[in-house]
């Protein structure tokens, strides 16, 4: 037999590559969440959960520092002034800081974990604290990964909140330690939600033309619905099945109202609460026993 | 390739891909300018492509993406699809263009990031429920993406470069589809 020639050796080497990819992606999208790909993943995601989580250690000062550089450039005048003489208690600023940052954010979420609307709306429910460890960014999809998993009794479906329990996504998957929630940005969630004060509920689904907006789908155009109308879960079961979300949790506010002639439904814009690019911590609620 | 030299490259590869992949999905984003990020993966196989011709360069790039794929919960095969072509077309592409030009590693590491984020997007778009949007290729991340990757690409590509135990000194030019390791031969 000729021997191949190292054009032709080279293209059927990345002809296999290809071909593995495509039949990886193929396979991977035909099984389903128990197939062995996804059993792999979740494998690999756990060794590799506390080698990020260092990562995350190590970068959090550098953090601290950029976003107080951020905080200092629009008062820069003020800054300019006062830049020699308050060198040194700069330096102690920008760790307290940080620390202040953190400690706020974990503060909201122990005052939600503690408040009534928890105790009433969330009865049900347990809340389980975690911290954010792996933000990906990828055009795919709006995940983060947390840093507790089933054996914190975390659960596939779960609500997730942030700040003064926001809702921010549910978890998609779940590994012993480790548990990655989808973003409720993310292109596949659809959230059952309500405007309370106006007796409305429709579908929430990120909007196609703007980010970090929201379209809110099947609110009756007879409805009054204005701007500024606080929007909730409304635990409504859908046509895609039961609502795994509560009742009640805040979703957002209502930016913009319209309708036409021809539409059904209103088109109703909504900006979320959360910012849902910088969270660190949240809290996953998960359903109590014989709830 | 001796077995020395693969063992070798598949050590430092995989090694280098495990650091990359986990500093991609915890830090790269907070070096975002834009909306663009680094992308050390792409850095990492362009590199490796340079050095040891596109073969070797789309099996790192399909290692490379599987391995994020995996850590950062993508579908599997998506980001080791699109690697796997950037780390061939990065190989290709260092072979045609001329050895001793200086700016040649930051040229294919800025093109490969380009290569990278628009078959992401493209990759993206094409699979089901993804929501990936075709105005990404339009957007200005994909500029400062390749940017911050020359940037990291003139500390990060003599680093790989040096794992790999390739000299300083320029690779001898290499012609028609002969690859790397068979020029240094």
């Amino acid at each position: 037999m000729a021997a191949i020639d190292s054009a032709t050796r080279r293209r059927i080497v990345f002809g296999v590559f290809l071909i593995a990819s495509l039949g990886l992606l193929t396979g991977y999208f035909r099984e389903s969440q128990g197939g062995p790909l996804h059993v792999l993943q979740d494998g690999v995601s756990a060794v590799a959960t506390p080698f990020e989580e260092s990562a995350n250690r190590v970068a959090r000062p550098f953090r601290d520092a950029a976003d107080w550089a951020g905080d200092a450039a629009g008062a820069e005048d003020d800054l300019d002034r006062a830049q020699e003489e308050n060198d040194r208690l700069q330096r102690r600023i920008f760790k307290l800081e940080g620390d202040l940052r953190k400690a706020g954010e974990l503060t909201l979420l122990e005052s939600f974990a503690a408040s009534d609307a928890f105790r009433n709306t969330l009865a049900g429910y347990r809340g389980i604290p975690g911290t954010v460890v792996q933000r990906p960014l990828t055009p795919y999809a709006s995940t983060v990964m947390v840093d507790i998993g089933r054996q914190d009794g975390v659960a596939v479906d779960d609500p997730v909140v942030a700040g003064v329990g926001w809702l921010v996504g549910i978890v998609a998957r779940v590994g012993p330690r480790s548990a990655r929630v989808a973003l409720i940005n993310d292109a596949g969630q659809a959230v059952g939600a309500a405007i309370p004060a106006r007796n409305a509920a429709g579908i929430l689904r990120p909007s196609s033309g703007a980010a970090r907006t929201f379209a809110l789908g099947s609110v009756d155009k007879f409805r009054l619905v204005l701007v500024g109308d606080r929007v909730v879960t409304s635990g409504n079961n859908s046509e895609y099945g039961a609502s795994h979300y509560p009742r009640g949790i805040p979703i957002g506010y209502v930016t913009s109202v319209g309708q036409s002639e021809v539409d059904f439904y209103k088109q109703i814009q909504v900006a979320p609460q959360a910012d849902l690019e910088s969270f660190e911590y949240v809290i996953v609620l998960h359903r109590k026993a014989g709830q | 390739m001796s077995v020395g030299r693969i063992l070798r490259t598949a050590s430092v590869v995989a090694l280098a891909a495990f650091l990359a992949v986990v500093l991609q999905v915890t830090i790269a984003r907070d070096v975002a300018v834009l909306g663009g990020a680094p992308d050390l993966v792409c850095i990492l196989v362009c590199s490796v492509a340079l050095l040891r011709g596109p073969e070797v360069g789309a099996a790192a790039g399909f290692a490379c993406g599987l391995l994020l794929d995996a850590v950062a919960g993508l579908p599997l095969g998506y980001a080791a699809l699109v690697y796997c072509c950037v780390g061939y077309g990065a190989g290709r592409l260092a072979s045609s263009i001329a050895d001793r030009a200086a700016l040649r590693p930051l040229i294919v590491i800025a093109l490969g990031t380009v290569a990278a984020r628009a078959g992401l997007v493209l990759t993206g778009f094409l699979l089901p429920e993804s929501g990936v949007g075709l105005d990404l290729l339009v957007s200005p991340a994909l500029v400062t993406s390749a940017a911050l990757g020359v940037l990291l690409g003139i500390p990060l590509y003599p680093a790989v470069r040096r794992a790999l135990g390739e000299s300083l000194r320029p690779l001898p030019r290499r012609t028609g589809g002969d690859d790397a390791a068979a020029a240094l031969a």
